[in-house]
């Protein structure tokens, strides 16, 4: 008579009071009985929330189970603004030395250095004299990161870093001294990796293939398509081997509406809804079919950042529907919204979030939350 | 059917596993949907014989059932269990690992849903928020996936979607 011999039946009767991700998943891991008679579910990402000053720990929102929890993070990686997120690495900068690490919070032991945050050069003129300028040098923090495979893999690790101020790209390999700058007239919004190839989407709906020369230092643009409607700001990210092009709320070419009397905002974003895009072939060849409908999928984003996921048969969450976390750039400290838009009648619900902070219901500063809100895709490996 | 009083007059026996034997009230005994059959098919002649009910657990058991069946109002006037009882509930099932784990078994056996879902709703309590060894020691299970299967396990993780 033991625990693991309990019968199926009971197991499941536990398990499906589990409502949250890391609960579920660690009863499947005690053992092989346990295992075996709870079926397998699928995650929502995590919601990232603003870290509380000297909190070691990650504060995370949960679709799955509506809460917020949080996750011990390893020594090097506390009190550190995010610089992004990719394959379940947080980038993270230290705000007083510029230094930059990759840490996965499930695999707390192994950190990777990344350059420090990159250097820019700029020349501003004298406001009297515009003859007398000065040049000056400024860090540009990254907002973003997509890399190209795990950084255990090795060499084969790319990181592709956008610069939140300027919508120019920048990339690495861990253990570079020096971020490498991307020459380009293209401001982009979003990078992708994608079936081995880096692809960018930039502000006007350019997508762009990024072609690495083989010994990985030099880097050219090639066009592909348009995307054929215009968006405030575009998502993009990869979904099973395909691009996904995701306009959350866009500007209307014909704002003119004499009927439209009805309707307060006056930019007509809410009668037009979200789009979605997916590539029919990658590569040269790429060309966009718009999706009406996820099907039994998710799709997550957030105002904040351009990068989000899409999970099929997500536990816990909406079929067909867009969870769209909302902006860090206003709102009081606590609390965040996050907007469920249904493709399937196009009705949206608001999901709060609350949490403990020490300054709860004030209005939010913006140094609080760099780079938070994103949604982060664990992985243990 | 017997009337409400007469129920409550007339008492059952129940044998536990190691041959102990209680009196209840048929009320208190109709908590188990198993024995409330029995009674309804006429079959509890002398004592009712539970092979796999331990004295102890039997007699925790019986404590439940005859607070639940004592209780006047279980329901609020929303149908949510009251106050009263959920706290009752809340003292009566924090008990030992052990203990927790025969009420599962008896709950189970004698089919007594409320008790049923309050062991399995202390259980999910104890699991929340433990780390995977944690859980592994306080229900004093051995972890019998090999290092091969940890660690296929630790890639089919369920995040990757598709």
């Amino acid at each position: 008579m033991a625990w693991s011999d309990l019968i199926p039946d009971i197991l499941r009767l536990i398990s499906d009071r589990l409502h949250h991700c890391f609960d579920y998943i660690n009863f499947r891991m005690v053992c092989t009985d346990w295992r075996s008679a709870v079926p397998p579910k699928k995650f929502a990402p995590l919601l990232i929330l603003p870290p509380e000053p000297n909190l070691g720990d990650l504060l995370y929102f949960d679709p799955a189970d509506g809460g917020v929890h949080s996750l011990p993070l390893p020594e090097e990686a506390r009190n550190k603004s995010f610089c992004g997120t990719s394959r379940g690495w947080l980038a993270l900068m230290d705000d007083a030395t510029v230094s930059m690490l990759l840490v996965n919070p499930f695999t707390p032991d192994v950190v990777y250095p990344l350059p420090p945050t990159p250097q820019r050069v700029y020349f501003t003129s004298h406001p009297k004299d515009p003859s007398r300028g000065r040049w000056i040098t400024q860090h540009e923090c990254i907002n973003e990161i997509v890399m190209s495979a795990s950084p255990n893999a090795g060499a084969e690790c790319v990181v592709m870093g956008r610069l939140g101020s300027c919508d120019q790209l920048v990339f690495c390999r861990p253990g570079d001294a020096v971020w490498t700058d991307v020459d380009t007239h293209y401001e982009i919004d979003g990078v992708a990796f994608c079936d081995g190839r880096f692809y960018a989407l930039d502000r006007n709906g350019n997508i762009l293939i990024i072609e690495m020369d083989p010994d990985g230092r030099n880097v050219a643009f090639k066009e592909t398509v348009v995307v054929p409607f215009e968006s405030k700001q575009y998502k993009f990210l990869e979904w099973n081997g395909e691009l996904l092009v995701v306009g959350i709320s866009f500007q209307p070419i014909y704002e003119d509406d004499d009927e439209d009397d009805d309707d307060d905002d006056d930019d007509g974003d809410d009668d037009l809804g979200p789009f979605i895009f997916k590539s029919e072939g990658l590569g040269e060849g790429l060309t966009l079919s718009e999706m009406e409908s996820l099907g039994e999928n998710t799709l997550f984003v957030s105002e904040n950042h351009c990068f989000g996921y899409v999970g099929r048969g997500v536990h816990g969450c909406k079929r067909n529907c867009i969870y769209l976390s909302g902006t860090a750039f206003d709102g009081l400290e606590g609390v965040h919204d996050i907007n469920i838009m249904n493709l399937e009648d196009g009705a949206s619900e608001i999901v709060w979030c609350r949490w403990p902070s020490q300054r709860s219901g004030l209005p939010r500063e913006s140094s609080q939350h760099s780079g938070a809100f994103f949604w982060f895709r664990p992985s243990f490996y | 059917m017997m009337s409400l009083a007469a129920q409550k007059e007339k008492k059952i026996v129940l044998r536990s596993s190691d041959g102990e034997e209680f009196e209840v009230e048929v009320a208190t005994a109709r908590q188990s949907k198993m024995i409330s059959n029995m009674i309804n098919d006429g079959c509890v002649e002398g004592s009712i014989p539970l092979f796999n009910v331990d004295a102890r657990t039997l007699a925790k058991v019986i404590e439940y059932c005859r607070r639940h069946a004592g209780a006047t109002r279980i329901l609020d006037e929303y149908d949510n269990p009251n106050e009263e009882i959920k706290s009752w509930d809340a003292t009566y099932i924090d008990v030992h690992q052990t203990i927790l784990y025969d009420i599962l078994q008896a709950a189970d056996y004698l089919e007594i849903k409320d008790l049923l879902d309050l062991a399995c709703e202390q259980v999910a309590n104890i699991i929340r928020g433990k780390h995977v060894e944690e859980i592994r020691n306080t229900f004093n299970i051995k972890n019998d996936f090999t290092v091969e299967e940890e660690k296929e396990i630790r890639k089919q993780h369920p995040w990757l979607f598709e």
